[in-house]
This record gives C-alpha cells, sequence and structure tokens, in this order.
C-alpha cells in the first residue's frame, strides 16, 4: 500500500513537471510560430514588394534610357536632323511597344515632331507646347514623370520627358497596362497578388486588367490609406473585401506604390497546420512523460521494494537470502548495510543457538545427577513419584519385611578405634550391605548409628519381600564371615527380620528421607536384639511366608518388652 | 476531369463569317488556357451569317431560343443581331466602335450587357491614311468602301475625313448594302479616280477581301484595311489590332460571365498592340517604294 503510494506519488509528480514543461514549451512554441511566422511573410511579401517596385521602376527608367538614346548620333542639318529623329522615335516604338507616342518640343516650346501609334503622325511644327508640365519641368534640365491619366477614360497612361540634348524636351506616352506583364509574372510565380497605386490611389496595374480599366481607386482600402500615409498595415483588405497580409513598397520617383498581398486565410492555414503540428507534438510529449513518469517511479520504487520484501524476509527468520540491488546509489548502500545487519544478526542468532543447547545439555546433566542422587536416597519407585509430583504420598503397605542389623559390642569397639578406621570400617560395610540390598531388591532405609535398616514390599508391587530379605541377611552374614577372617577387626552382627504392615513414606522439605513406620518396625527391631552373633533371627510371621523355600530352628517363645512372648525362629546356615 | 458528370454550360458564337476559320480555333485555345474546354464542360453554338443580315438576325433569335447563356458576336453586325433578339443576354465581342455604337455607355463601365474588346479601328482611320500616303507620297483621293448594316461606317467616314482635310487627301465614301455591291462599287469607286481604297473590317471577314484586292491590283489601287487576312489574300496594306490575339483575349471574358460577372461592369478592353502587315508583292506590283518610316513600322511582311 505504501509502496504504492509512493509509485503513484513518484509517477504523478514527473509526469506533471514534464508535461507541464512541454506544455510551456508547446504554448510558447505557438506563439513564437504565430509571431514568426507573421513576421516572416510579411518578410518575403516585403521583399517581394521591394522587388516588384525595382522591376516596375526599371521598366519605366528603361524607356526613360531609350529616350536618352534616340537624342543621340544625329548630324546635318535641322530638318534631316529632324527626320532622322523620327526615324528613330519609330524604331524605338517598334522596340518598346509601351510606348504609344514620342514627341520632340524645340526650346520655344514649339513641338517639332510627333510620331503615334493612334494619331497622325505631326511635323509641321504648328503646336505650342510650352505651357506643358512635361516641358516646363524637363526644359529646367529635370526629367518629368506625369502622374497617370487614362486614355479614353480607361487606360493608364503616363508621360515621361527629359531635356533633348540640342535643346528642347523629348517627351513619349507610355501605356500603362504594359505593366500588367510584369504583375502578373509576380504574381503567379509567388501565388499572391501584386498591384500597383498611383499618386492619388488610382490603380494602375493590377493582375485582374479589369479592376484597373474600371479605374478603381483603392485610397479606401485601409492598407492603402495607411501606406498613403506614410505608415504600414500588416491586415488590410481586399477588393472582394477578403482580409490579406500585406506589403508595400514604394517607388519615390513615380510616387507609386506597390503592392504585395496574400490571402489571410493562408496564413490562417497555415498557422492552423502549426498548431496542429504543435499539438500533436504535445500529445506524444505528454504520453511520452507520462511513460517515462511511470519507468522512472518504478526504477525508484523498485529497490524500496526490494529492500522491503528483504526485510520481511529476515522478518521472518530467513537470514540467508542477501537483498541484491546494484543501482549505484544511496538504496544500494542501504541494502548493503541491511545485509551488514543481516549478517550480524544471524552471527549472533547461531551464537545464541549454541549456547542454549549448551545450557540445555547441562540442565539435563544436573537433573540425571539429580535423580541418581535422589535414587540413592529413595527407593525407585518413590523417587520417581517424588520427581512427577513434588511430594510422596504416605502409603500403608499390609505386608512388608523388615530387616535389621546391629554389631554387637559396637560402642566398646570403636571407643578403641580412631574414628577415621571406625568410619572406613562402617563405610566398607554398609557399602557391602548397600549393594547386597540393591542385589536383592531390598529397600535400604537407613542407618543409625552401627545398626543398619532395610525393608522389601515398601514401594511397588513385591510378593516375595520376605524371602528377598532373608536372602540378603544370608549373604550379608555371609560376607561379614568372609570379612572377618582377614580384616583386624571382627564384627560381630546379629540379623532381625519381621514382617507385617508398614506405613511408608518421605519426610523432609529439603533433605528427603524415606521412612517406614509401624509396629512391625519396632518388633524388628526387637528381634534383632534378641538375636545371636552371625545368627537370622525371624519371627513367625516372616517364617510363615519363607519356610517352604529356608530350613529354620524353632527357637521358642522369647519375651520382648512391651510385646509379651513372641515366637522366634533362627534361619539355618546352611539353606 | 470528369467530363461526363459535370454539367455542360452553352454558349452561342455568331459571326460574319461564312465557314470555320483560324479566328474560331484562336478562341477556343483562349477558353482552354481558362478550363473551358469544348465537348467537354462547354457546348459552342457555332452560327455563320456570312454577309446576310437577315440570316443574322434569324440566328441570333435561335440562339435565344436555345437559351445560351451568352452570346460571342464576333462583328457589329453580329452584335446588332442579338441585342434585337435580346436585351439581357449577355454579349461578348470584337468589334470596333462598341461604345459608339451605343452598345456600351463607356469603355470603363459598359453600363448594358455588351463587353469585350474594342478594335478601335475607326480611331485608326487616320493612321491608315497616313501610312498610305507614305507609300505614295502625292496621295490625292481615296475611296472608303463601307457596309451599310454595319453603323461603324459613319465613325470610319468621320475618322477619314477627319485626316483626309489635314492631310489634303480628298474622300469618297461608298456604302455596300450587301455582298452583290462589291462589283458595282469597285467600279464606282475607279471611275472616281481614287487612287486607293480604304476597307471597312467587316467586308475582309465576310470574304471579300480576294475580289477587293484582286480588283484593285488590276485597276492599280493601293488597298488598306485593318485585317491582316486582307493581306494575306492580296491587300497592300493593314494596320490595327491583332485578331489572333484578341481571339484568345476575349475568352477571358466569356469566362468572367459564365463565373457569374455581369457584362454591364466587366470593362471593354483596347488591343494592347496594333500590327501593321505590308504585302511587298502588291507593293511591287503596284510600282511603289516602300520608305524606310514604314519599313520600321511594320511588323509583318507578306509574300
Amino acid at each position: 500500500m505504501m509502496r504504492l503510494k509512493l509509485f503513484g506519488r513518484y509517477a504523478t509528480l514527473i509526469s506533471l513537471v514534464v508535461s507541464g514543461l512541454i506544455l510551456a514549451m508547446g504554448v510558447g512554441h505557438f506563439q513564437f510560430a504565430r509571431t514568426e511566422l507573421l513576421k516572416h511573410l510579411h518578410l518575403i511579401q516585403s521583399e517581394r514588394a521591394t522587388n516588384a517596385a525595382s522591376q516596375i521602376e526599371r521598366f519605366v527608367l528603361d524607356i526613360d534610357n531609350r529616350l536618352s538614346e534616340l537624342d543621340m548620333h544625329r548630324e546635318g542639318s535641322l530638318p534631316d536632323r529632324s527626320w532622322q529623329l523620327r526615324l528613330d522615335a519609330i524604331r524605338l516604338m517598334r522596340q518598346v511597344p509601351a510606348v504609344s507616342s514620342v514627341s520632340w518640343i524645340g526650346s520655344d516650346g514649339i513641338e517639332r515632331i510627333y510620331v503615334s501609334r493612334l494619331e497622325l503622325d505631326r511635323m509641321e511644327g504648328k503646336r505650342d507646347l510650352s505651357a506643358t508640365p512635361q516641358f516646363q519641368r524637363a526644359s529646367n534640365g529635370k526629367p518629368y514623370f506625369s502622374p497617370p491619366y487614362f486614355f479614353q477614360d480607361s487606360e493608364p497612361y503616363m508621360t515621361l520627358a527629359k531635356p533633348a540634348r540640342e535643346g528642347g524636351v523629348i517627351s513619349a506616352e507610355v501605356n500603362l497596362k504594359f505593366i500588367w506583364d510584369i504583375v502578373a509574372r509576380l504574381s503567379s510565380a509567388a501565388s499572391n497578388n501584386t498591384y500597383v497605386v498611383g499618386p492619388e490611389g488610382a490603380l494602375l496595374a493590377h493582375l485582374d486588367l479589369a479592376a484597373v480599366l474600371r479605374r478603381t481607386n483603392v485610397s479606401s482600402l485601409p492598407q492603402v490609406a495607411a501606406a498613403q500615409g506614410g505608415k504600414d498595415l500588416l491586415f488590410g483588405t481586399a477588393f472582394a473585401g477578403e482580409e490579406v497580409i500585406s506589403a508595400h513598397a514604394a517607388i519615390p520617383l513615380l510616387q507609386w506604390l506597390v503592392f504585395v498581398e496574400s490571402p489571410r486565410r493562408e496564413y490562417e492555414l497555415a498557422l492552423n497546420a502549426s498548431i496542429r503540428q504543435t499539438v500533436g507534438l504535445l500529445i506524444g510529449g505528454i504520453l511520452i512523460a507520462t511513460a517515462v513518469g511511470f519507468l522512472l517511479a518504478r526504477t525508484l520504487v523498485r529497490p524500496l521494494k526490494q529492500l522491503q520484501a528483504g526485510a520481511e524476509r529476515i522478518g521472518n527468520g530467513d537470514f540467508d537470502q542477501p537483498i541484491s540491488i546494484r543501482t549505484g546509489d544511496e538504496v544500494e548502500q542501504l541494502a548493503n548495510q541491511f545485509n551488514h545487519m543481516t549478517e550480524v544478526l544471524k552471527a549472533s542468532y547461531t551464537q545464541l543457538e549454541t549456547r542454549v543447547a549448551e545450557r540445555t545439555e547441562e540442565l539435563a546433566k544436573e537433573k540425571e545427577r539429580s535423580h541418581a542422587l535422589l535414587l540413592t536416597m529413595l527407593p525407585a519407585e518413590i523417587a520417581e513419584e517424588l520427581i512427577q509430583n513434588g511430594r510422596v504420598k504416605a502409603v500403608r503397605h499390609e505386608a512388608a519385611t523388615i530387616l535389621f542389623t546391629d554389631f554387637s559390642g559396637f560402642t566398646q569397639a570403636a571407643s578403641t578405634m580412631p574414628p577415621d578406621v571406625m568410619v572406613g570400617e562402617l563405610n566398607e560395610i554398609f557399602g557391602a550391605f548397600d549393594h547386597i540390598t540393591e542385589y536383592n531388591g531390598v529397600e535400604r532405609i537407613k542407618t543409625i548409628g552401627d545398626a543398619y535398616m532395610a525393608a522389601a514390599g515398601v514401594s511397588g508391587l513385591c510378593p516375595d519381600h520376605a524371602r528377598r530379605c532373608v536372602l540378603a541377611a544370608k549373604e550379608m552374614v555371609a560376607f561379614l564371615t568372609e570379612r572377618n577372617r582377614s580384616s583386624a577387626f571382627k564384627w560381630n552382627l546379629r540379623v532381625g527380620i519381621h514382617s507385617g504392615p508398614v506405613v511408608a513414606g518421605v519426610v523432609g522439605t529439603r533433605k528427603f528421607a524415606f521412612d517406614i513406620w509401624g509396629d512391625t518396625v519396632n518388633l524388628a527391631s526387637r528381634l534383632e536384639s534378641a538375636g545371636e552373633v552371625g545368627r537370622i533371627n525371624i519371627s513367625a510371621y516372616t517364617y510363615h511366608l519363607i519356610q517352604s523355600e529356608f530350613v529354620c530352628e524353632y527357637r521358642g517363645k522369647i519375651s520382648v518388652k512391651g510385646k509379651g512372648d513372641v515366637d522366634m525362629y533362627f534361619v539355618s546356615d546352611n539353606t | 476531369m470528369g467530363a461526363s458528370s459535370i454539367p455542360k454550360r452553352k454558349i452561342g458564337f455568331l459571326t460574319s463569317a461564312l465557314s470555320p476559320s483560324q479566328r474560331e480555333d484562336d478562341f477556343r485555345a483562349g477558353l482552354r488556357e481558362l478550363g473551358w474546354i469544348e465537348g467537354d464542360n462547354l457546348v459552342i453554338e457555332y452560327r455563320r451569317a456570312g454577309n446576310s443580315p437577315d440570316r443574322m438576325a434569324e440566328l441570333a433569335k435561335d440562339l435565344v431560343t436555345r437559351q445560351v447563356e451568352l452570346i460571342v458576336a464576333s462583328t457589329t453586325t453580329a452584335v446588332v443581331a442579338s441585342l434585337k433578339a435580346s436585351p439581357t443576354i449577355p454579349i461578348v465581342t470584337i468589334s470596333a466602335d462598341p461604345v459608339g455604337n451605343g452598345f456600351a455607355e463607356s469603355l470603363h463601365q459598359p453600363g448594358g450587357s455588351v463587353t469585350g474588346i474594342s478594335t478601335m479601328s475607326p480611331l485608326l482611320s487616320g493612321k491608315r491614311l497616313e501610312l498610305l500616303r507614305e507609300l505614295r507620297p502625292r496621295l490625292r483621293h481615296i475611296a472608303f468602301l463601307g457596309y451599310r448594316p454595319d453603323p461603324t461606317h459613319k465613325q470610319f467616314i468621320g475618322a477619314l475625313e477627319d485626316a483626309g482635310r489635314r492631310l489634303s487627301i480628298e474622300i469618297s465614301p461608298i456604302l455596300l448594302g450587301s455582298a452583290e455591291d462589291l462589283m458595282p462599287s469597285l467600279l464606282r469607286a475607279s471611275k472616281l479616280r481614287a487612287e486607293a481604297v480604304i476597307a471597312q473590317t467587316l467586308l475582309p471577314i465576310m470574304g471579300l477581301g480576294q475580289p477587293i484586292a484582286e480588283f484593285a491590283l488590276q485597276s492599280g489601287l493601293l488597298t488598306c484595311s485593318d485585317s491582316p487576312g486582307f493581306v494575306a489574300a492580296g491587300g497592300l496594306l493593314s494596320y490595327g489590332y491583332d485578331p489572333a490575339a484578341a481571339d484568345k483575349r476575349v475568352a477571358i471574358f466569356v469566362d468572367r460571365i459564365l463565373k457569374g460577372g455581369h457584362p454591364s461592369i466587366i470593362p471593354i478592353e483596347m488591343p494592347q498592340r496594333f500590327r501593321l502587315v505590308l504585302n511587298r508583292q502588291t507593293a511591287a506590283r503596284l510600282g511603289l517604294r516602300i520608305p524606310e518610316s514604314l519599313r520600321l513600322r511594320t511588323d509583318q511582311f507578306v509574300g
């Protein structure tokens, strides 16, 4: 969930930033395209207008030059020269179709020669043209370019005049309809409209010749009005009312203006194409930006995801798979630190495990040892019960046999013995007794001084308790007899055995002691005391239990303190 | 272009010629340049009246009943007949003086149903006289052969008489009522001791150029017209508009009108150029020396 959030945030952020940039660039480009396209178009048109103006000016200046040439290389008398001039004029008119007439006005202002395409030629020198502007201007030494005028109220004409070499003025009438050729060529080549406007706003040349012949005045067109006022108007109107992008150039010599116009619609179309292109690019750019945003976000988030997965593995206790991130940046460093941490964690974990295993083993050993110790102190079943329950229930056993031994004359002997020797002797003898009782399945209960007390049938099921005790007693006697033969001290052992009900239990909280209580125990002790050295003194109860196996000799009723007379038997030695 | 699917436009072509000529080819070439292709998107009904005014009127009426969108009336008589047949059907003409004949108010603002090209032929009458005098400087008397059904003869005569006064040349106008009057008229000119004959534009168009030229040559008469065709047929010289250029140019007016333009506001154009055509052979047979001033002005020599 978190990583999705992060991814989304990154992706959106990157996409938005890049898209925003692209959008800003797109809008900028559009603005730029609009102004630049317009500027560019206008510049091109201005250049075309300048070019057209220079071509049209050249058309007029060419005729002007021809008039100058006309004026040269003539000789002879005046009539001859006049005749020659006439021929030259005819030649010029043949070469330049736009020239419709040529005349020479003498320095007195009288027309000398007039050669025309339409009218009769004149060479009579009768006309006084001294008041005409062409004569007045040109005779002052300045070339004259008349304002345009309209032949038959329709065709545009102008008059050129210049001072003649031998005085007077040479002038020509020019049919401006011939400019149409130039305008048509320029208009068709550039697919935009070129037209020429005279000083008063009269249309002099236009691709649509009819507009010229109709004597259209274009002063009302905003771009023409602006140009006449010396200003430049970018957007104008064509005759048909269509909006146009307009540029113009002036021909100062003639006070004409040359306009070059293209429909604004075409510019709008070009602009729209540019806008469409820009929008297409924008959409493409934004799509790419979004894709890049997602990719980048994924690139950024993927190592984090790997890091997270690694952390999860470690959380689950899997230390064996290191996190593998190769981004070469902070995330990789983080992953490496993570891996290092994992290793340290893994090492300490292993150490902990070993230590726990050691402790467990120690504990087990300890337990075993205490168990063994307990076993030495308690009968196996009792010890088991104690371990299991923490306590032992006192139990009354209806049929048990108690064995007592004692050393006759112990006190006397002990007093002559160094203590360590005495204890060593007792330890050796009782150790042997322990082996014997254990061997015969008899429980050693305790030792009291030189007395040794054992019992059978006080733990677990044991139907032959009496027999076991008798066998143990016999071995004890045999052991001591054998020992006395070689040892320095001779011990006189008495053994008493009695069978009957006892209560068995464990007493003590810290030091456990298994013990038995009851009259049977007392009587067993009395039997021992009433016995003889080296003999096994048993009660009648015990006798009845073992008589089938052991040969016994009846000793008769013997008085026992607190019990009266008790039947006693000696277990015969050789059985 | 999918020729069959586009509805064809229909125009009439009314002329004083007797048979199809180069001039019709030039006209069709002009139309083709503007995208009008006969048989494809344009139907042209040709009506050739020859020298009969009655037949001209009949054919004009026929074109009107056939509901042509406009009539190309290549001569003044064709314009007269067309106007009589319908005062509203647009008429495109190549004729001598549409303004002078009252077909249009002015060149720049025709104001009626007639527009086209004014050949300016009457205006050049003086010039023709001048050119003839260049060939024969002592020229004193000429005859003008006019065609009565064509009202332009008045302008011709007026212009000639004006020039004649200035050049001290006597003008004898002789008017033909029809082509049948040609021989008597020529005989009459000869009888009047005219030294030259100037023929009205229409006569060569009507096919009378050759007989005039032949008669003139036999009688030692100088001849002049404004039709290069007349010179080709043996006439001495012609000065006037270039029919080939005009026939091509007139297609523009047809185009304008077919595209919805109205003749009343389509200015009548004047010819861009005037051409001088001279038959050297005829000149030689007449024993004429061609002066340099004329030679320089000549655009084309025939023979």
